[in-house]
């Protein structure tokens, strides 16, 4: 007999016993967000409804926060990106016509956002000693360490072209697929596609004289 | 474009790598959520007292709330002009032509679509002499995103059929890349989008499409 079948035959009949038990040892998994769920948010912040701003607030700050950051790499400046996304849709829900996700639609301003921040800013200043001190190390047939590998690989990404970077990171990195990416960048999910395969295609071109293992082939 | 499409994941260190790129730090959430508010609050007193879907159009447009003798002529005029055209479409003489272009809208696309490959073959030939001459920060960055946003609109309509299909996605993927060059376009960037260019044959396409009905498909 499954021991499980022990604990059914034990679950008490009187009704008020079986709704504690339900309600002490319930744990529903969390469903995911639902076009639904956003909407009636959208609904309620519209209203004038303070916790509701509050509430989409705090259900995507972190995929901004985490978005902003991969493309600009400063905590200060990645909290000013995330500010100015929510003060944007805040401003800009009314045009929300639920044709995509919700997050999806605040990672299209969120990508713009950080991009004008990124262009507002020296954009090699923070990694040029670390590009420097990588070519140092990059001596063709040496076998690289993690550590180095990685510094270089970073300054590879630093060094792709701003639409191959942004797929890269959006994909490779943060995981999400080539329509939500197209949603992002305003552009078809083919070209999320090429744009990423010429980003890889680049990084293991430049890393290739580091190890075997590390070019991919 | 097809082979591109085929993704080749990265070496799995590469890739455990990347992930440490610009890794997020934890947000000040509360300090975050305390600007926003505030941004907010202070736009609606910038924009006076106003009821909450007021305020939020107000600040969202960022433009002076228009006055009620100015709004009122602006709607007089507008009236007057929807009456006009009214009038003037039901007493025009219909024109065969006209008809019949309404019978056949897919005309009229593909002539748009056939003017548009052809601003783009000159653009793309303007980019490459560009290119040639080292004078790339001089491009018209602008009509590039014009002939961008055209491109997407001809991808989202009928006309983007099988036969020219792939080759408005190429199309799209040179244009985005010279938009995002910017002013300060690095030589490799550059260099990657005249070898996109070259490797898709993306010139000679542009240049036979227009006469390319009775081509099979697949032949862009």
């Amino acid at each position: 007999m499954h021991p499980g079948s022990q604990w059914l035959r034990r679950v008490p009949s009187n009704p008020f016993h079986a709704v504690c038990v339900y309600v002490l040892f319930h744990r529903p998994n969390p469903a995911p967000r639902s076009q639904v769920d956003d909407q009636q948010l959208i609904g309620r912040i519209q209203a004038g409804d303070p916790a509701a701003e509050r509430q989409l607030f705090e259900t995507y700050a972190d995929r901004i926060h985490r978005i902003v950051y991969r493309f600009v790499g400063d905590p200060e400046a990645s909290q000013d990106c995330v500010q100015e996304t929510f003060i944007r849709a805040f401003d800009r829900l009314g045009t929300f016509r639920g044709e995509s996700a919700l997050g999806t639609w605040l990672g299209a301003i969120a990508v713009s956002v950080a991009l004008n921040s990124l262009r507002g800013r020296k954009r090699d200043e923070k990694r040029h000693a670390p590009w420097e001190a990588a070519e140092v190390v990059a001596a063709p047939s040496a076998r690289m360490s993690d550590p180095d590998l990685k510094t270089r690989l970073h300054a590879e990404i630093d060094q792709l072209p701003e639409g191959y970077r942004m797929v890269f990171l959006l994909h490779d990195v943060e995981g999400y697929t080539h329509e939500e990416i197209g949603t992002m960048l305003g552009v078809q999910s083919g070209t999320s596609k090429a744009q990423l395969f010429r980003a890889r295609a680049r990084l293991r071109d430049r890393l290739a004289d580091f190890a075997p293992e590390a070019s991919g082939t | 474009m097809s082979d591109e499409n085929e993704e080749i994941p990265l070496d799995p260190r590469i890739a455990e790598l990347a992930k440490g790129y610009n890794e997020p730090k934890p947000l000040d959430r509360v300090a975050a959520w305390e600007a926003v508010r505030a941004a907010r609050s202070q736009g609606g007193k910038a924009a006076g007292v106003r009821a909450s879907g007021d305020r939020r159009l107000a600040r969202g447009s960022r433009m002076p709330a228009l006055s009620t003798r100015a709004a009122a002529w602006i709607s007089g005029i507008a009236a007057l002009l929807v009456i006009g055209i009214g009038i003037g479409r039901m007493t025009a003489p219909a024109v065969e032509t006209v008809a019949q272009v309404n019978k056949s809208p897919s005309v009229a696309l593909e002539v748009a679509a056939a003017q548009h490959l052809s601003q783009s073959d000159a653009y793309l030939t303007l980019f490459r002499a560009s290119v040639r001459s080292g004078q790339v920060d001089s491009l018209p960055v602008a009509a590039a995103r014009q002939l961008l946003a055209t491109n997407r609109l001809l991808l989202d309509s009928r006309v983007a059929d099988a036969r020219l299909r792939p080759l408005l996605l190429d199309l799209e993927l040179v244009l985005a890349e010279i938009t995002q060059l910017g002013t300060s376009g690095r030589r490799a960037d550059v260099q990657l989008i005249t070898d996109g260019l070259d490797r898709g044959d993306v010139m000679m396409r542009l240049r036979v499409a227009p006469n390319s009905r009775s081509l099979p498909n697949g032949v862009l």
